[in-house]
Parts: structure tokens; C-alpha cells; sequence
């Protein structure tokens, strides 16, 4: 089942002779439950992209469809809404609130939605995250790794249609790298979670489904399946 | 099924998250919090203090009025009868209404420098005329009275302080009166003493019901059924009604609508209390304070509306971060405001007991120079609706003052905020020559960047500055010989005590003698002399003129 189609994306930065395209005409599809890298070299476009996917910013033209709905028809209050109820955002710098504990900056969203946490739901993810001792610890309190699964619990609770990952290894070493994609990965076939991560590493790349390449704003002819995709 | 409904399910109650991200936000960073609590509390301080001194000295000015006048009400209506009287007590649309009686006037010799009215009053209007016993109580049988202690005084009597005041109850005082079309001598049985005031026009005695009704019994006829042809002597006996006003402006509107309500005669004599800020309340008044109100408004504005604005710059990122996660725009705005509230609350309180402590100390300062001083005390006067009133227009200040920097942060951009910077529309100027890089020029520059900004800092310390000299100009730069001299050519008068006593019906105009004003050349410090002579006559008018001169008397007791 479709969950994400992009049609014709494009996005244009300044006008004139400082115009720059950062996207060319992006065109994707996402089926519910995959977990996809879009990898790329630096200003290929993929961050851009992942933007647009995510609702952060407004294309010059094209349309990103999450569920059946043009995200770009809602105004901007409706797109935020929509974002914190659909989409699950990890960044390569983490972006927790620094004034929130663990466990508030993981139910967040669900607050800010009026809601009440699901607490055996929002207990599990920590539990399989192994923050379960750093619940009432503060962002500042954890290293770069504690952090990042601080950042994915966050996106998981509030169960939204996509995830989308952008360079969530970042700023962390090699080993909790790998720590982090495999939790990403657990966490997506655990929840039938479809996610998007974003990466310039090939390696990193490696543990999704799906890998597709952008350059220079559009995405490469062949796409590639990993060996999990061949062989599942 | 219940991430079902937590997916599709409606906005509900999401205070508790925005309180706490709010407060936690405070609390994070004391440092700034400190900042931002202590310019609000800065501000309180200016507004309180103000308010303070301004509303002090408008109650002082007010007060001693009053004691001029001889009442604290707002206005009185004149020579009524009983059913007059009793329809203006049932009118639901005043206050408050109280009555008195005039019965008459002493005129021992020893009052003739002293203007001493007997009346009636009741408990309620004894209270309002400042003549209610200090000492004793008010007198119930025909031969009791209550009695100013200047005029006791007057009869050699000492009369000084509250212990004198206790020995002189049960002592006789006999009095000439003066009513209508008649005088009496009757010997009086002190029973309740007030403290007579020196700023006051007439003394009081203040004289029993029973005694009243027997020297100056109230007409039952209206006065003004044949006002024509009235005299002074017709208002013995007659009531003054007393009244207060639910809302303290436009006396004399207020007062002509109650005399129309209750049908009472349209030339019905009134009086408003012209010492009340109510009473001189026009539009152009009101303009002036509302103009006065803007500008100290407008000074605590810029300065917290500058505060918040920084506090918002630095903090852009983080509400950038709250909009990538879904906070919108309406509940970014709610957390700022939330924040505005909590750094309101110890600043409003601190603001106000700072500045009523400031104002009670800078009262007595400002009162020294002043003539008010001589009559009346300079301790401030602390109104629970001053503590309001300052509390609110801080809190009011704030909430305007926080509009720009929540619209600031309510329309981040996600993105935007990752990398935010202030609008740089620095335009460089090409510099002929190359000068030397310093830190001071670098900071006379980034001054300058941003024009409008520059412009609105350097006005919020300017009006403060303007504030401060402005009410301190109008406080102190207020000359009174100055303004004194524009009714008074000399600095004392002297002149027999009978020629401007109302009371006295033998006025003495020859009382100063040639040797006495010879003896007067020869004190030390007199440059002038003057003489001011008088006569009194009796002016013949025939009927087109007495009508004519009704009719501006009327016109101008109407004014």
C-alpha cells in the first residue's frame, strides 16, 4: 500500500542569477512498512528533499502526497498539525527540547495534541530503546548516542505514518552509528513503521530495503535494492 | 484503537504541556529571567510610584477642599422641604444622600472673627461635614449641643487636645443666636466636642432635633414656589441635602438630571463640590491625563517590548524546534505569553513595593515646598485601588508589550530558525579612506545597523528621562508667589474682623485708625502701604433691572 508519492517536486532557491535549483523535478514513491535511504553527496538536494517531505518548507512546485493527502493544499497551521500527527522527525543534531526531561520530550507531541500517552505503548518504545533509567534525565545529561534514541522514542510515539531521518548518525561515531541504524531498522518492523533516512554514507545506507541516489536535485535512473529487499 | 484515536482524534486541552514547556523555559535560564523580571519590576516601579505620589496628592488636595468647603460630599441641593428632601433620599440612582439643617448663626462678640453656623445634622451628615464629636456624642435633648473646640476657644475656653476636650463636656456655653426674624440668648449644655478646622469657612454647632424644630422649624411650603420674593432669612429651617454620586464626574451634569428626575423646580439652587477632581473633569482635562497615561505607558512599553524582543531572538531556535515537532503557531504564542506571565508576577510585586515605598519617601519632599503642607500631613495615602490599578496597567503594559515578540515567534519557519539571524539591512558605505579598525568603531556601527531598532531603544531611555522631568517640573517648578500674585498685590491684609464675617450683621469699616496705620509705617520690613476703602450702600433697581440681575446671578450660579 502506497503511504508516500511524490509528483514532480521542485524547489527553487532565489531568483535570477543567484537562482539556485536545488530540486528538479522529484518524482517517488514509498510503500507502507519500508525503510528507505536516500543517499548523496553534499548539495545534492537530499536534505531539501527531505524537507519537503516533511512539510518544513514549501516547494516551488510538484506535490508531496502522505496518505492520500497533498500536504502542500493545508495551510500552516493545518501543516503543523499534520506533522505532528503524521510524521516523525530525527535530525543529525538531535533537536530535543532542552528544557524537557526524556520521557516529556518523548510523549511531546502527544501532549501538544491535548492527548494522553498511551503509557504501555510509550513504556515499550523506551524499553526497546533502553532509555528505561534516563527518564527523568535531561538532554544534557546523555552522550550523542542516549540523545539520537531520545530523538527516534520521540518519533515513534506519537505512531505517524512516515519517519523521516535526516543524517541521524551525523554527529555520532561509528559505533553507535551502527547502534542507531539497527534500532531504526528494529523499531520500523517491530511498528510497521515506514522510515526515510537520509544519509551521505554508503555504508550507513546499507542497512535499509530500499537505496535510492539524488544528484544535482534528482533522483538517479536505477534505484537499488539492498540484499535484505532480495532476500526477503 | 487507541492509536487510532490518537492519530484522528480533535485538539483537546494541551494547557498543561504549554504551562510546563512555559515555565521550564523560566526556569532554565535564570540569568535572562532575572532580566526580564527586573525591567518589568523597573517599570512597576516607575508606574507605582508615580500613581502613588499623583493619587496622594490629588486625595490631599481634595481633603483639604473638603475642609474648606465643609463637606466631603459631590454636590448639595438647597433649601428643600421635608418631601423634597425625602424624594432625593429614595432617588436608587445617587449614592448617597444626607441632609442638614441651617437654624442659625451665633453672634457673641467673641465670634466676630469667627463665622459660626448652628445646624442640625444626623449621624450620616455630621460625618460628611467633618462636625461629628470627637469627644462626647451628638446632642438629642433641646438644650445639648456640639460645638467646634475654635469656637471654644474663641470663648477662652481650652480646648487643645482630647483631654481638654473630655473636661469641657457638661459645661455651659451660652449663645446669641441669630434666626429668622429673630435672636435668642440661650445657655447650652456642651456635650460633644470636634476639632475645628482653621481652613474651614464656617464653625459648627451642631444643635439638637428637638431644638430645631422649635427655633427654625422647617417650612412645609417649597422655597421655590415663590423664590422671587424670598430672602436670606427664608432658608432658616430649610434642608440641604448632601449628595455622593456612584460615579464620582460631571457633578454638575449628574446633579441637574437629579433635580429634573425628582421633579424638584428647575430653579433649584445646587452646589457642586468644585475641591473634587470630579467636579472640574472636562474633556480637556481628561485628555491631559489620558495623554499623560500614554506617554508613561508608552516608556514601560519600549523598554519590555525590547527586552522580549532580544529574549525572543535568542531563543529562536529553540522555538523552531517546537514548530518542527508540531507546536503551532497559536501554541507557540500561548508559551510566550505563558512566560510573559510568569516573569510578570514577581516583577509587578516587587515593582509595586518598590514604588509605594519610593512615593511615601518622596511625598514629604515634594509636599515641602508646597502652601498644602501647612494644613494637611504629607504621609502618602496607600488606596487599595492605586495597588490595582498600578498592578494592572503593568500586567496590561506587558501583555501589549509581548505582542510583537510572540508574532515573532509564533511565524518561525522551521527552517528558517535552524539558521536565524536579526533582518540585516545594513547598507555598507563606501569609505574613501581606510581607517583603522576599533572596537569603538565597530560598536558605532552595529548601532546603526538596524535603524529602526536603534531608533526605538535610544526613544524608550529618552521618555523615561522625559517622564521623570516632566512630572518632577509640574511637581516642584510650580511657582506660588507666581501663581499668587496674579489674585493677591499684597502680602497682608488687615482689617476690622466684623468687615468679611457673614455672620456678623453690624459690619465695622472704619475699625482701622490713622494712628493705627501710623504705627504700622513704623514696623521694620514695610515698603508699601496701601488703604482700601468701603461703604456699604444699598442699590436701588427698578424691576427691568432686579430682573436682569436675577437672571445673571442665576447664570452665573449655574456655571
Amino acid at each position: 500500500m502506497e503511504i508516500l508519492r511524490v509528483t514532480d517536486l521542485k524547489k527553487t532557491y532565489g531568483t535570477g542569477d543567484t537562482a539556485v535549483e536545488a530540486l528538479k523535478g522529484v518524482n517517488l514513491s514509498v510503500e507502507k512498512g519500508e525503510f528507505i535511504a536516500i543517499v548523496g553527496t553534499s548539495g545534492s538536494g537530499k536534505s531539501t528533499l527531505l524537507h519537503m517531505l516533511g512539510g518544513l518548507d514549501r516547494p516551488t512546485s510538484g506535490t508531496v502526497s502522505i496518505d492520500g493527502k497533498d500536504i502542500f493544499t493545508l495551510k500552516d497551521e493545518e501543516l503543523t498539525i499534520f506533522r505532528r500527527r503524521k510524521i516523525g522527525f530525527v535530525f543529525q543534531s538531535f533537536n530535543l527540547v532542552p528544557v524537557l526531561s526524556v520521557y516529556e520530550n518523548i510523549v511531546l507531541p502527544i501532549e501538544l495534541d491535548g492527548n494522553t500517552p498511551d503509557k504501555e505503548f510509550v513504556d515499550t518504545i523506551i524499553d526497546t530503546l533502553g532509555l528505561s533509567d534516563k527518564r527523568d534525565s535531561y538532554p544534557n545529561q546523555l552522550s550523542g548516542g542516549q540523545q539520537q534514541r531520545v530523538a527516534i522514542a520521540r518519533a515513534l510515539s506519537s505512531a505517524p505514518q512516515v519517519i523521516l531521518a535526516d543524517e541521524p548518525t551525523g554527529n555520532l561515531d561509528s559505533k553507535t552509528s551502527q547502534d542507531v541504524m539497527g534500532l531504526l531498522k528494529v523499531m520500523g518492523e517491530r511498528f510497521a513503521q515506514t522510515i526515510i533516512v537520509i544519509t551521505h554514507n554508503e555504508e550507513i545506507a546499507q542497512t535499509a530495503d530500499r537505496i535510492i541516489r539524488i544528484e544535482d536535485g534528482l533522483i538517479a535512473n536505477k534505484e537499488v535494492l539492498t540484499w535484505q529487499k532480495k532476500n526477503a | 484503537m487507541a492509536k487510532e484515536k490518537r492519530i484522528n482524534g480533535p485538539m483537546v486541552n494541551n494547557k498543561k504541556v504549554i504551562r510546563s514547556i512555559a515555565a521550564k523555559t523560566v526556569m532554565a535560564n535564570p540569568g535572562k529571567s532575572l532580566v526580564v523580571v527586573l525591567s518589568i519590576a523597573l517599570c512597576t516601579f516607575m508606574f507605582s510610584a508615580l500613581f502613588t505620589i499623583s493619587g496622594s496628592l490629588i486625595a490631599k488636595f481634595q481633603d483639604d477642599t473638603n475642609r474648606q468647603i465643609g463637606t466631603s460630599c459631590n454636590a448639595g441641593v438647597k433649601y428643600l422641604n421635608e418631601e423634597e428632601y425625602n424624594r432625593l433620599v429614595s432617588d436608587k440612582s445617587l449614592k448617597n444622600v444626607t441632609g442638614s439643617i441651617h437654624v442659625g448663626t451665633a453672634v457673641n462678640d467673641e465670634l466676630n472673627k469667627i463665622f459660626a453656623q448652628a445646624d442640625y445634622h444626623d449621624e450620616a451628615s455630621a460625618k460628611k461635614s467633618f462636625c461629628y464629636p470627637e469627644v462626647g456624642r451628638l446632642p438629642e435633648k433641646e438644650n445639648e449641643i456640639s460645638v467646634s473646640s475654635l469656637i471654644l476657644q474663641a470663648f477662652d475656653m481650652k480646648a487643645d487636645s482630647k483631654e481638654d476636650y473630655e473636661s469641657l463636656l457638661g459645661k455651659n456655653l451660652s449663645l446669641k443666636l441669630s434666626g429668622k426674624d429673630k435672636e435668642q440668648t440661650k445657655d447650652f449644655v456642651i456635650v460633644g466636642i470636634h476639632t475645628g478646622d482653621q481652613v474651614a469657612m464656617a464653625q459648627i454647632i451642631v444643635v439638637s432635633k428637638e431644638f430645631q424644630e422649635k427655633f427654625s422649624p422647617t417650612p412645609t411650603s417649597s422655597y421655590y414656589d415663590n423664590a422671587a420674593s424670598m430672602s436670606f432669612n427664608d432658608c432658616f429651617g430649610r434642608i440641604d441635602a448632601e449628595v455622593d454620586f456612584f460615579i464620582p464626574l460631571f457633578f454638575k451634569y449628574q446633579i441637574e438630571k437629579a433635580i429634573k428626575r425628582n421633579g424638584l423646580p428647575e430653579d433649584t439652587q445646587y452646589g457642586i463640590n468644585w475641591g473634587s477632581v470630579g467636579s472640574s473633569a472636562d474633556f480637556g482635562t481628561i485628555a491631559f491625563v489620558v495623554l499623560m497615561l500614554f506617554t508613561i505607558f508608552l516608556s514601560g512599553y519600549l523598554i519590555i517590548n525590547n527586552i522580549y524582543r532580544i529574549n525572543v531572538y535568542t531563543d529562536i531556535r529553540s522555538y523552531g524546534l517546537l514548530k518542527t515537532v508540531g507546536t503551532s503557531s497559536k501554541q507557540l504564542k500561548k508559551i510566550v505569553n505563558r512566560q510573559a506571565l510568569y516573569h510578570s508576577v514577581p516583577g509587578i510585586i516587587i515593582g509595586i513595593t518598590g514604588g509605594i515605598v519610593a512615593g511615601s519617601l518622596l511625598l514629604p519632599m515634594l509636599m515641602d515646598g508646597m502652601a498644602i503642607s501647612e494644613s494637611i500631613d504629607s504621609k502618602a495615602v496607600i488606596n487599595i485601588w492605586i495597588l490595582l490599578f498600578s498592578a494592572l496597567f503593568s500586567y496590561v503594559t506587558v501583555r501589549i508589550s509581548v505582542r510583537k515578540a510572540t508574532k515573532l515567534a509564533s511565524g518561525v519557519s522551521p527552517i528558517e530558525a535552524l539558521h536565524y539571524t536579526e533582518n540585516n539591512s545594513f547598507r555598507g558605505r563606501h569609505r574613501n579612506h581606510s581607517a583603522t579598525f576599533t572596537a569603538t568603531r565597530f560598536a558605532f556601527r552595529n548601532v546603526f545597523k538596524e535603524k529602526k531598532k536603534c531608533f526605538f531603544v535610544v526613544l524608550s531611555l529618552a521618555l523615561s528621562m522625559t517622564v521623570l522631568s516632566t512630572v518632577f517640573t509640574l511637581l516642584i517648578g510650580f511657582d506660588e508667589n507666581k501663581y499668587i500674585s496674579n489674585f493677591l498685590m499684597t502680602d497682608f491684609s488687615v482689617a476690622d474682623a466684623t468687615t468679611d464675617n457673614l455672620a456678623v450683621s453690624n459690619h465695622v469699616y472704619d475699625g482701622i485708625t490713622p494712628s493705627f496705620l501710623d504705627e504700622v509705617k513704623k514696623l521694620a520690613g514695610i515698603s508699601k502701604l496701601g488703604n482700601v476703602y468701603a461703604e456699604p450702600s444699598i442699590q436701588n433697581l427698578n424691576s427691568r433691572d432686579y430682573s436682569r440681575f436675577k437672571e445673571r446671578c442665576k447664570r452665573y450660579y449655574k456655571s
